[in-house]
Parts: structure tokens; sequence; C-alpha cells
């Protein structure tokens, strides 16, 4: 069986032509050139490097690529939609003006996109188990909370009028 | 059309050494020259430094500052839309090249910053009283110019002419011309020199909340970091440096690392040993394999633990007196006083950006060099190539990135000269990019420090003397003796600009590095009869700089935790007798009463387990107060609320300062909780992110509550001023919680062990 020398980054295919111990942030950055995805420890300690290997969320600093062959991997790149609409994680950061060097909020956001998945409506000990492996040393985590909170909110479905009646909860779909 | 490259091409070649003069927005003729040059070359009106405004109606703002998360492009952005009358979203900051117009003027600088004075540098929180009015009559120059164009078209008198949104309109009509039908006819104007500004009931933009104008690239992953940038031809150098600083390898064992995939190089050199190689894993995998044995080393085993005895002994003895009032010596000589000493301590500690240090330089062929960096000075950089080259400033192009993080660490351009020092050997360009524990060990950190403190307390609760002493090593000096002159021609310069326009005279080249080592503590607001001060150079050759708000850093805590000590003394609460003591600094008690009404200090409980501890302090022209609530639950410091008053003058952007005192917070209170760094035999024990630790979301204050004072003085920065607070508030709680004084940092080794700390 051939073994599949291929990662899907953002829905493309890319094949790989590097040895198999190189991190995929490495090979993120310099084989396939998206810089989103960022270096801040190398040991997985920091989270600046956080992406999805099938929706879940890795420290690619320590992610050999022989590791994510034929699987399929999102980055912050691949969080906007086809026109460049933002992820409304994003979109709820640029609200609460979250970010300040930015460098770590690559990790930041997809780790939070993660945990909204899993939980949709965190609550505060939740987002605190969930992010606590993504540094931020300009100390934009009360921000984070807000934001991660916001986006939350957000996304819950619009309530029905108080008058109506129940049938039309199921019309109101977002 | 012109593109961005094209003008930063154009302000570069305007930039390099044809103008002279320290303003930025009067009417010199190279300015005119200039200014006319780009418009028949792009149509674009640039009457200043600052300001490009494209017949596209794009504005282009070139920023002397680093944005370094700190907000200092949205403050500016703010400034010039404001005067120039534009939206936010038409302005575009970019960070400026090393430029002779952005080399701080004395007018502008603030007279409670130091060493600004000449240098296009971003740092002492200065930003932003340097640039106040600087960028506004920057931004009133080309809208008053753009009105004069606007008018003459409609055929009427300026007065009739209003700019708004970008447009100069006559009101109730539909005459309006966007700024970029204007641009070629505003640049063969004279530039206008005394512009004027808006008054403050007219601001729109400026204290109102706006969104930061790099939010969007920092949430999309498009901001551009050092690590980011791509040179045609470019390698990447993993650096191996040594184990202590300055030993050089004397043998390299390369092993089938030359074999390795893409590698390029292997050599040794003055700063370790470099793997040269195409991609950065190519060349990290290499060094891997490589065995080095090294040899000497400029720190002669430097131990910590030995230098802070040391340091504890020699505090003990007089040392060089910075001020002296009335007589400290036989007012605590009286019996009838209750006299209080205590001797306090801090670490050496790294800034630990997220960043880590990386540069990409390429050295030319005409001993040129161009750079690409994470830098809060261009002008440092420029000095340190300018020097190591051998050639004049003008031949160093400096391209600031958007920087991870500065915190005062990327004024040092250490990791400048090692990427210069590469690519001059390779002869490309090369990258180099250190690793989380090069960033951890490569020295400048903020210094270690000795206090000893004694004061003398009346039976009425008053403070008759103070006398502060403090043993730690001088900031500004040659610190780099395994890269000559790196920073000896740069001190007199620092020192001789501070003479002419510091007012304290006490200040010559000598005791310069003690006005830093001393600054928040010389300086005290409380009006007591008696004080010295004292300073004891410490002198090492480990590296030391900049660390978010110098000396405030340590002398808040110290000053701070030691009026809570005398309060007690004096049986008094740490609030009213702090009261009791600054009835010449309004300000200052201004934010300490709204910071306890904010907190309910006395008033309400706090949550089970906790206690409140507050501390007042003025950094940088801004005043902050903090309560911290805080416990300790199980022997491990939990940190509750936090709650800060600060009065900063003028507030430009209100949200700004309010990120600033939570980042801040944030960062004083990882320092004052688990970080240090530590040497053993000239080894820094410290190296990654687990064993040089930061706060993280589960451990952080759940709420930051901050309140901005309503002010009507000049403005004052923020970047720091809200840290040097936060340690001596938290270390107050600890005792009022526990009753156990926690005198040296980081304070959860000090609660470990806390049986050899003197209880109460």
């Amino acid at each position: 069986m051939e073994p599949i020398m291929e990662i899907i980054i953002n829905g493309k295919a890319y094949p790989v032509e590097v040895p198999g111990d190189t991190p995929l942030l490495w090979f993120i950055r310099e084989e396939v050139g998206l810089f989103g995805t960022r270096f801040g420890c190398g040991q997985a300690l920091c989270g600046a490097c956080t992406i999805h290997v099938g929706g879940v969320p890795r420290r690619a600093c320590v992610l050999p690529v022989r590791d994510v062959l034929g699987q399929e991997v999102t980055t912050i790149e691949g969080l906007s939609g086809q026109n460049g609409e933002l992820h409304p994680v994003q979109q709820a950061w640029i609200e609460q003006n979250v970010p300040q060097c930015g460098y770590c909020q690559s990790g930041q956001i997809m780790s939070a996109v993660a945990l909204l998945k899993a939980q949709p409506n965190p609550t505060d000990d939740q987002i605190d188990a969930a992010m606590s492996g993504n540094l931020c040393r300009c100390g934009t985590y009360p921000r984070i909370r807000k934001a991660i909170k916001l986006a939350a909110q957000n996304a819950q479905p619009p309530k029905p009028e108080a008058t109506e009646p129940a049938a039309t909860k199921e019309e109101a779909k977002p | 059309m012109m593109d961005r490259r094209a003008f930063l091409k154009l302000v570069a070649a305007a930039g390099g050494g044809i103008l002279l003069g320290i303003n930025t927005t009067g009417c010199t003729s190279a300015q005119v020259k200039r200014m006319r040059s780009v418009a028949d070359q792009s149509g674009a009106f640039q009457p200043n430094a600052y300001l490009t405004i494209t017949p596209e109606g794009r504005v282009i703002l070139a920023s002397p500052k680093a944005e370094m998360g700190q907000g200092v492009w949205t403050g500016l952005a703010t400034l010039v839309a404001e005067e120039l009358e534009v939206p936010m979203s038409a302005i575009e900051p970019f960070h400026a090249p090393a430029m002779d117009e952005f080399r701080t003027s004395v007018g502008e600088a603030s007279i409670d910053t130091y060493g600004l004075v000449g240098m296009q540098i971003t740092g002492g929180s200065s930003s932003l009283p340097e640039s106040y009015f600087a960028l506004r009559r920057a931004a009133a120059t080309a809208r008053e110019m753009l009105i004069t164009v606007a008018a003459k078209r409609f055929g009427v008198s300026r007065a009739s002419c209003v700019a708004q949104d970008g447009k100069v309109i006559i009101p109730n009509t539909p005459q309006a011309l966007g700024y970029g039908e204007l641009t070629k006819e505003a640049a063969a104007l004279e530039i206008v020199e005394e512009p004027k500004l808006k008054a403050r009931k007219d601001f729109k933009i400026i204290g109102k909340g706006v969104t930061r104008v790099d939010a969007r690239a920092k949430v999309d992953g498009t901001a551009v970091f050092g690590g980011d940038v791509r040179v045609e031809g470019m390698v990447t150098a993993y650096v191996i440096h040594p184990p202590t600083l300055g030993a050089q390898a004397s043998k390299v064992d390369e092993g089938q690392a030359r074999q390795s995939p893409g590698v390029v190089d292997i050599f040794a050199f003055e700063r370790g040993v470099a793997v040269i190689a195409q991609k950065y894993w190519q060349a990290r995998r290499a060094a891997l394999m490589l065995k080095i044995e090294w040899k000497g080393g400029i720190l002669a085993g430097l131990d910590t633990d030995a230098l802070t005895k040391a340091a504890t002994k020699r505090v003990k003895e007089p040392g060089n007196t910075i001020r002296d009032d009335g007589d400290v010596d036989s007012v605590f000589e009286r019996d009838d006083l209750t006299v209080v000493e205590a001797v306090y301590s801090v670490p050496y500690l790294a800034h630990a950006p997220m960043e880590p240090q990386n540069c990409v330089a390429h050295v030319k062929k005409d001993g040129s060099a161009e750079i690409w960096a994470p830098i809060q000075s261009p002008t440092l950089a420029q000095e340190v190539a300018s020097r190591l080259l051998d050639v004049h400033r003008d031949m160093i192009k400096v391209n600031t990135t958007m920087l991870g993080g500065g915190f005062g660490r990327r004024l040092a351009p250490d990791f400048v000269a090692e990427a210069l020092m590469l690519s001059r050997r390779v002869k490309k360009p090369v990258r180099v990019m250190w690793s989380r524990e090069d960033d951890t060990q490569q020295g400048y950190y903020r210094p270690l420090a000795v206090n000893l403190m004694r004061g003398a307390v009346d039976k009425g609760g008053r403070t008759r003397a103070l006398l502060y002493r403090s043993a730690s090593q001088p900031i500004v000096k040659d610190q780099s003796p395994f890269i000559s002159g790196i920073f000896a021609d740069w001190i007199p310069l620092l020192s001789k600009r501070l003479i002419t326009r510091a007012n304290l005279g006490f200040i010559n080249t000598g005791s310069f590095p003690d006005i830093l080592a001393t600054e928040g503590a010389r300086d005290t607001p409380y009006v007591i009869p008696n004080v010295r001060v004292q300073h004891i150079p410490i002198r090492t050759r480990l590296p030391v700089a900049f660390w978010r708000s110098v000396g405030h850093s340590f002398n808040a805590f110290v000053m701070e935790s030691f009026i809570d000590e005398l309060a007690l003394a004096a049986k008094a609460d740490p609030v009213e007798y702090r009261r009791g003591m600054l009835g010449d600094s309004p300000r200052h008690l201004a934010v300490l009463d709204k910071v306890v009404e904010i907190s309910g200090w006395d008033k309400t409980d706090p949550p089970a387990g906790y206690s409140r501890g507050v501390a007042v302090h003025k950094a940088f022209g801004t005043y902050v107060a903090e309560v911290v609530e805080a416990g300790v639950f199980d022997n491990k410091i939990k940190v509750g609320r936090v709650f800060c008053a600060v009065d900063c003058g003028v507030v430009v952007n209100p949200d700004v300062v309010r990120a600033q005192m939570e980042s801040a917070v944030i960062f004083g209170l990882s320092s004052a909780l688990m970080q240090e760094i530590t040497l053993k035999d000239g080894k820094v024990q410290q190296g990654n992110f687990d064993t040089y630790p930061a706060l993280r979301m589960h451990d952080s204050p759940r709420q930051i509550e901050v309140h901005l004072m309503e002010s009507d003085e000049r403005p004052f920065g923020v970047g720091e001023p809200g840290l040097p607070p936060v340690l001596p508030a938290l270390a107050n709680a600890i005792y009022a919680a526990t009753g156990t004084r926690l005198r040296s940092l980081p304070l959860q080794k000090a609660w470990d062990n806390r049986s050899s700390e003197a209880a109460k």
C-alpha cells in the first residue's frame, strides 16, 4: 500500500517532500508558506502553534509530518469564509479589541474555536481548562474570556417572541 | 497610483541624510523639496515625515513608534483621524524607516521620560506624550492645505469650507472634493507652520472607543512578524549559543551534520556555533548532531545566590547619596520613635515576549546592509550595524516588523548584530530565529536588586525619617565586551542629552545609572521631613537592560510594601496612612481615593479567604493606584480581583488605556508570583516556559476593573505605569490575609521558604 504522502491544509492537498520528522509547524510555514501559525517555544508549552487536525486542536511544533499524512489540517487562514468573511470567533475578537501584540492570537483563536465546537456555552472553568495551554504575555486573558462568551452568545439562535407559539421556534433557525 | 513599496522607497530616499533639523511639521526647504518630488512622482501629498495622502484618498501614516501591542499605532491614527477629519479606517500605519526627522526633539520629549532625546525609539511610555501635539499638528497642517486647494477650486473663501470625512465640503451644498482629488495641488503650496488645532470640546474620536487599527491583521494571521519575512536568496541560521555568555567553541565535532538535508555551512563565530541551511528545521536538525566543547566566558562563574547574599551584606553599609533631606541619622538615633528596618530583594528577570528574538540581515557587496527585525529603536539598530560593519549609518536600511511583544527587550540589538555577523560571513541574506531557550538565556535582564529600608515612626503615627538604600546593577554601561563597542558610544550621548534638558542638578554622566536604579523611590511623593536615598552599584558582566517600567518595576514593590510596614508600626490603616503623607500630591491622592471607592476597600468584604492590599505609584507621568485581592490556599498564592485607578491626563483611547492596565497587571503578576532568572557557575538556570513560567488563563485574575480619571492635564503614556503598583499591592494583600510579610520575589518562592522570612 502506497502511503499517502500529502497533508490536506485548509482543504488543499500538499505533497510532503520533507523528512518525516519535520514538525508540522515548519511544514506549514516553510513548505506551504502559511505564516499565521507561529513559533513560540518549540516544546508545546505556549500554544502559539495551535492548529486543528481533524478539528481537534494540536500543537504543530511537536507534531511530525509523518503523523499527519493524509489528514485534514486547519490553520488560522482556513477559518475565514470563501470571500474572506471572518469566523464569528475572529469577529468577537475584534469587537472586544482582544489582540495586543497579536503573536499568540492565532493559537488562541484556534483553541477557542475548538472549545466552542465542543462546548457552545462554556463556563469560566471550561474556558480556563481549554485555554490555559495558550500563553499570552500581553495579558489579553480577560478579553479572550469575554470574546469567547460573546462568540457563544452570537452563535445562539435568536430567541422567539414571548407571545408566539412554540412551533415558531423551528422557523427561527439561524 | 503609488503602491506601498514605491512609497517606502521615496520615504527612505528622502530620509537618508537629506533632511536636517528636528522639526517634523515645519517648513525646511528639504521638506518642501521632498513634498514636491513625491507629488511629481506619484501625485501623492506628503507635507511631513508622518503623512502621505494618495490620489486614491489613502492616508499612509509613517509611525516612528514600534507597535508591540501597546496600541501606539491606534493612538497615532486617532490623533491623525481627529485633526485630518478622516475615518480611522482610511488610515494605514506602517513602521517608518530610520529617519533623522524622527529622532525625538527636545521640545516634544516629556520631562518625565529619559534617554529618548535624539533617538528614534519606543520606550519609557513616551510615545503618546511625544506625539500628542506633533501628530495633531502634522495632520492639521495637511488639513489646512487641502482646504486651501479646495476653496480655490470652489472659488470661495477658506472660511466657507469644512473638512469632513476625508473630503472638503461647502456645508449645505452638494459641493465636495475628496482629499485624493486635491493632493497634487496641495503639494504645490507652502507648508503651513502653525495650523489650528481642535479644541477638546470638539473631539469626535479622541477619548472615544475605537477598534484597534491592527486588530484585523492580528486575528486573521496576516500580521507580518520577523519570522514571516522572505528575502530572495535568504538562508536560515540556527545558532547554538554557549552555555555561559561569551564562551567560545574550542572544538566542534560535526558528525553527520554537514550531510544533513539542506545544510549550507557550519562554523564557530563570536556568538556561538552557526548552522546555516535553506530552512529552519534543516538547520535545527543538523545542529542537534553537533558535539561542541566550550571554553572561557565573561561571567566568571556568576552565582546569583552568592551575589544576593553579598548584596544583602553590602547594603547595610552606606552607598552613593542621591538625596539627603534633613538628617535621617539623628532621627534614627532617637529613642522615642519606633524604627522599622527591612531588606527586600528582587531577582534578575527575562522579558519572555511570545515572539523569540529574530532578525533577517543582508550585508551587501558594497558594504551597505538591510535588516528586518522586531526592534524598538531603528536608531540603536543602525548604530550597532554601523559600528559592526564600519560604515556610515546612512548605509544601513532598517525595516521594523510587527513586534510580538517588546517590554524593553527589543531595545538591545544583540540579535541584530548576530544576524549581521552571519550575513557578512556567508555573503547572503540570513535569518536568525532564536529558540525560546535562547530568548530566556541571552541576558539583557531586569537587574537584580537588594534594598535596605529603614523608617522611623513617632507616637502620633507620623513618619519622621526614611532611608532607602539600593544595591543594583546599573542598566546603562558597556555591557557586551564580546561584541566590542556595542553600547560604549551611546552612553555619553544619552547622558549629554539628559544634562541639557533635565532640571535636576545632580544629574551627571556618573550618576545617570543611579537615576534609573532609584526611580520611583528617590522621587517619592510622601511628605517625610528626613529622607535619604542611596545607591550602591553592583558590577557584573551579565548584560542588563530596560524591563517594563525599569527601576519602578522593583522600587514600587520596595516602597509600597515598606509603607505598609510603617503603617503597621503606626497602627494605622494602610490607606489612611498614605493619605496622611500625600498632602503635596493631589493626583496621587485622587487615584488612591478612587481605587478605594471602586474596590470597596473597607466597606465591603472580599471573597472568603481573600484580603485586600493597596499601592499607589506614579511612573512616566502617569498615576496608578491598585487594590489586589489575594489569599493563600493550600500554600498556593491565589489572586482574585484587581482594581485599578489611572490618571494619565487626557485620554486618547480609553480602551487602549484599559487594555494596557490589564496587560501590565498580568505581566507584573507573572513576575511577582513565579519568575526569576538565576545563575549558577555562570549558567542561566532557566530555559523554556516550564522553567521560566508566566501567568496563564486559569491563574490570572478573572476580573481587572479599571477606572480612568477625568483629566485636562497633558497626556502621558500607559504602557508601563500599571505594573509597578501590582507587586506591592499583592504582597500587602498576602500580609493582610496571612500575617506573613514577604520581602523577596518571586512571592510563591518566598512563601514556600517563609520559615526563614521574618513574619510580622
